[in-house]
């Protein structure tokens, strides 16, 4: 036990920009699983799950400079984690069919915000699982359309329209 | 903040992966903000799967950082253990390149302004760059690896002749450089050459022997006093004429001979 364990997310950040390295292992324990199970949900390969989780925390240690400050440091954890797995996934193209189908599998059973029974959420349930899935990495994840389609292994163009029709659709239904 | 929280059945479902859709985004949206939530999930992941990832972070993390040379030598695809061996050589740091490359290039000032004086100034230091560069480049005072290469499943003869080659080539370029900033340039310009490898191969050969920052200064200082001595009434470059060189290529000959030969003692 050392005094690290009772400091807030933001300092134990600071402290890795200065090179402490007991603060890592800290923030490690804390943002690692959630980050794992997270990203488990959009890679069912638990070797590429484990790269990117490591890559994360890696380039925590070397960027932890270049946080503003602002914000909740696990949103930005989760923005390094999500792009470390894509690259993961551009870099084996022996195993991004498996992976990407996967993906898509999982990602399919995904859908946006929190309103579980809501006018919200029932639209979302009737949205067919591919405009889900783009609906899902963009505003969930936080990706961009180029990332997205990376993600699902679409071209960019088809996450474009096929985001273009989720709106429409919800639009719809919510009017 | 919300009120809104995981129970541990929800947390168990979506470790597993079996939480229905629209729950497990809600899921994931307040997890970036909830940090009892992200505890709760904690126990989720197998002990020994974290403690792998984690161990293969701290080696990355605890790697020393390469230097600058290394760096270069493994973009120019050199392997990772020559490269690390090279990088440690003393004369290959950038402190002592840069203090090459100053007084090099301020004996080509001096022979812009001097004309065959400085001249002078800049052939005879040239030789003596690499010189000094290999001296500190092995042997027990200047290798900082030294204790580790004796212990190592590696040739001592060949990791000193690597090194006494990217000293020699990594000086030879920083005298060329200056050389090209020499006014009026010509034949000046690579006269040196030939000095510096007669010198810098006759104290690889003498290291054999004896300590090799000793055999640099008992191969520096008679050439300095070579070179001072015919020149002391007046400036003539006859050192550097086609006789002389003649006479430095074969004192690089007979030393690399001496130096092959004699192989064995290094290790």
């Amino acid at each position: 036990m050392s005094e690290h364990e009772t400091w807030q997310d933001a300092r134990l950040l600071e402290a890795v920009a200065d090179g402490d390295r007991r603060a890592l292992e800290v923030l490690y324990a804390r943002h690692a699983p959630w980050l794992l199970l997270r990203l488990t949900r959009r890679c069912a390969d638990p070797a590429l799950v484990d790269e990117a989780v490591q890559d994360t925390f890696v380039a925590v240690w070397r960027t932890a400079r270049s946080w503003k400050g602002r914000g909740e440091v696990a949103a930005w954890i989760w923005g390094i984690g999500v792009r470390r797995l894509l690259d993961h996934l551009r870099r084996r193209p022996a195993a991004v069919l498996p992976a990407h189908e996967q993906v898509m599998v999982s990602a399919e059973e995904q859908v946006l915000l929190g309103i579980e029974y809501g006018e919200l959420g029932r639209a979302l349930d009737r949205l067919s699982p591919e405009l889900r899935a783009v609906v899902q990495a963009t505003v969930l994840d936080g990706l961009t359309t180029r990332e997205a389609g990376r993600l699902l292994g679409i071209p960019v163009g088809t996450v474009k329209t096929r985001m273009m029709r989720a709106r429409a659709l919800l639009r719809e239904e919510l009017a | 903040m919300s009120t809104w929280h995981m129970d541990d059945g929800m947390a168990a479902a979506y470790a597993a992966g079996e939480l229905p859709a629209t729950p497990a985004a809600s899921v994931e949206a307040h997890l970036l903000a909830c940090e009892q939530c992200r505890l709760l999930l904690a126990p989720r992941v197998p002990r020994a799967r974290l403690d792998r990832v984690w161990d293969d972070i701290a080696d990355t993390v605890d790697a020393p950082a390469p230097r600058p040379v290394e760096r270069l030598l493994r973009a120019a695809g050199v392997r990772e253990h020559t490269a690390r061996l090279l990088g440690a050589t003393v004369s290959l740091r950038l402190p002592w390149l840069a203090a090459s490359a100053v007084a090099l290039f301020f004996a080509a000032l001096a022979s812009g302004e001097t004309n065959r004086w400085g001249l002078l100034t800049f052939l005879t230091l040239a030789p003596v760059v690499p010189v000094a560069g290999v001296a500190v480049a092995f042997g027990r005072d200047g290798d900082p690896a030294y204790e580790i290469g004796l212990a190592a499943p590696y040739s001592t003869f060949r990791l000193m002749l690597m090194r006494a080659a990217a000293v020699v080539a990594s000086s030879s370029a920083l005298a060329l450089a200056a050389g090209l900033t020499l006014p009026g340039g010509g034949w000046a310009t690579a006269a040196w050459l030939l000095p510096s490898l007669a010198l810098t191969s006759l104290t690889l050969a003498l290291s054999s022997r004896y300590d090799p920052r000793r055999c640099a200064i008992a191969v520096t200082v008679p050439w300095v006093a070579a070179v001072v001595g015919t020149n002391v009434r007046e400036p003539d470059l006859a050192m550097f004429g086609a006789a002389g060189q003649a006479g430095y290529l074969a004192v690089t000959v007979v030393s690399v001979v001496l130096l092959v030969v004699r192989r064995r003692e290094f290790s």
